[in-house]
């Protein structure tokens, strides 16, 4: 059954469409005589969707879907499905997307413009959901590439800063022109930090201990209520 | 959605709303810099004043620049581009009914003019010109019901003041 060619360009707008459209129907076994090469065209002809280049009408939606108070679409890319694609695959799949994205915002913008309901707004999650899964296959690819390479995931890993009060945290590393010694911002920023905060820091950590204890007891003395409150009840 | 990038204690944030990350750093003599999966975002706006020939509007991701914008409908859109310009549009306010202060600001965005280049040419089509808009359905319903009840007044002038299921 050969499918409209107007469907298949929507299926791959970024929402896969419904299976009737995706899965073409089993066809008769054809006669031998035909030629294979005719055959083989028959086949990719189903697949084969030609850019159709509209410029920046592209950025709006079909004709027929005008003005409807619904449009039909299917469920997001799942994970497992774009893990099969090939990169280059991907990459198509992305700006296809992208386009798609575009497509929506633009008309909802319009509708809202003109005061009208927004036929199936949740297009737009779709899409985006689809998208997000792409960005983590990509992800993954990177991260097995580079640990395969380096041993390394490429993620910036974290470091252990201190702040103008001398106290240390956890931070995201971030690329530099200059290493971290030598640049003037981080010196002006830090320049006040000394053994002098070395008593302060001490009081902080004996406040927080105290603090802790202080839960720790009124957990306790909870906990013992309890227990008494229960001793004569019989569990079975 | 994936779940395991998304903190603790965060509300969701989708995608076209979030930061793009920053490009690497770049060094002299290191190849050119390249965006394989662009996260930017453009739509296209129906300009509210009269705008010259070939001029579109967009409406598009706060951090993108003019040649971002270039690229980006000349790369993907294959659209000619003269030239770009942006401008920071501030969000409207409204203003509490009662108390004067504002209150749910829009949000603030960044507006681009796009001129195309000689001898293009586009023009924002007209979503509804064939169909009626849901204003104009809502005021033929209440004509039409108006009409109706100004033909059903006569029969029942000396009942009016009976509940309608008496009449």
């Amino acid at each position: 059954m050969a499918v409209p060619i107007c469907r298949i360009l929507r299926s791959c707008t970024g929402i896969v469409r419904t299976v009737t459209t995706r899965i073409a129907l089993p066809r008769p076994i054809q006669h031998c005589t035909q030629p294979i090469s005719q055959n083989e065209t028959l086949k990719s002809r189903q697949i084969h969707t030609s850019c159709h280049r509209k410029d920046l009408m592209e950025f709006f939606d079909d004709k027929e879907n005008w003005g409807d108070s619904s449009v039909k679409v299917g469920r997001p890319w799942k994970l497992d499905e774009l893990r099969l694609k090939s990169n280059t695959d991907l990459h198509k799949l992305w700006y296809v997307l992208l386009k798609e994205r575009n497509m929506i915002m633009t008309m909802e913008a319009e509708y809202k413009r003109q005061s009208e309901l927004f036929p199936s707004p949740e297009r737009l999650e779709k899409v985006e959901e689809s998208m997000e899964n792409l960005l983590d296959v990509v992800a993954e690819r990177d991260r097995a590439y580079h640990l395969l390479e380096t041993g390394e995931t490429g993620e910036p890993g974290e470091r252990v800063a201190t702040n103008q009060l001398g106290l240390h945290y956890i931070r995201r590393c971030k690329e530099h022109y200059v290493p971290l010694e030598y640049s003037r911002k981080f010196k002006k920023y830090t320049r006040f930090n000394g053994p002098w905060q070395d008593k302060y820091k001490q009081l902080l950590r004996e406040k927080l201990l105290l603090n802790e204890r202080h839960v720790y007891k009124c957990r306790r003395i909870v906990e013992e209520r309890r227990r008494k409150a229960l001793a004569d009840v019989k569990f079975e | 959605m994936s779940s395991y990038k998304l903190p603790k204690f965060a509300k969701y944030v989708p995608l076209w709303k979030r930061t793009v990350p920053q490009y690497p750093l770049y060094w002299k003599g290191n190849p050119q810099l390249r965006v394989f999966m662009p996260l930017f975002w453009m739509k296209m706006v129906k300009p509210e004043e009269k705008v010259p020939h070939g001029s579109v509007r967009f409406e598009v991701h706060p951090q993108m620049t003019k040649y971002d914008i270039k690229n980006y409908l000349e790369k993907i859109y294959q659209v000619p581009v003269q030239s770009v310009a942006t401008e920071m549009v501030r969000g409207k306010e409204r203003k509490h009914p009662t108390y004067g202060f504002n209150i749910q600001p829009e949000d603030n965005f960044k507006m681009a003019t796009v001129q195309l280049a000689v001898g293009h040419h586009f023009e924002f089509p007209e979503l509804f010109k064939a169909k009626k808009t849901s204003a104009e359905k809502s005021t033929e319903d209440f004509r039409k019901a108006v009409n109706e009840s100004r033909r059903e007044m006569p029969k029942i002038w000396d009942r009016m003041d009976l509940p309608p299921w008496f009449r």
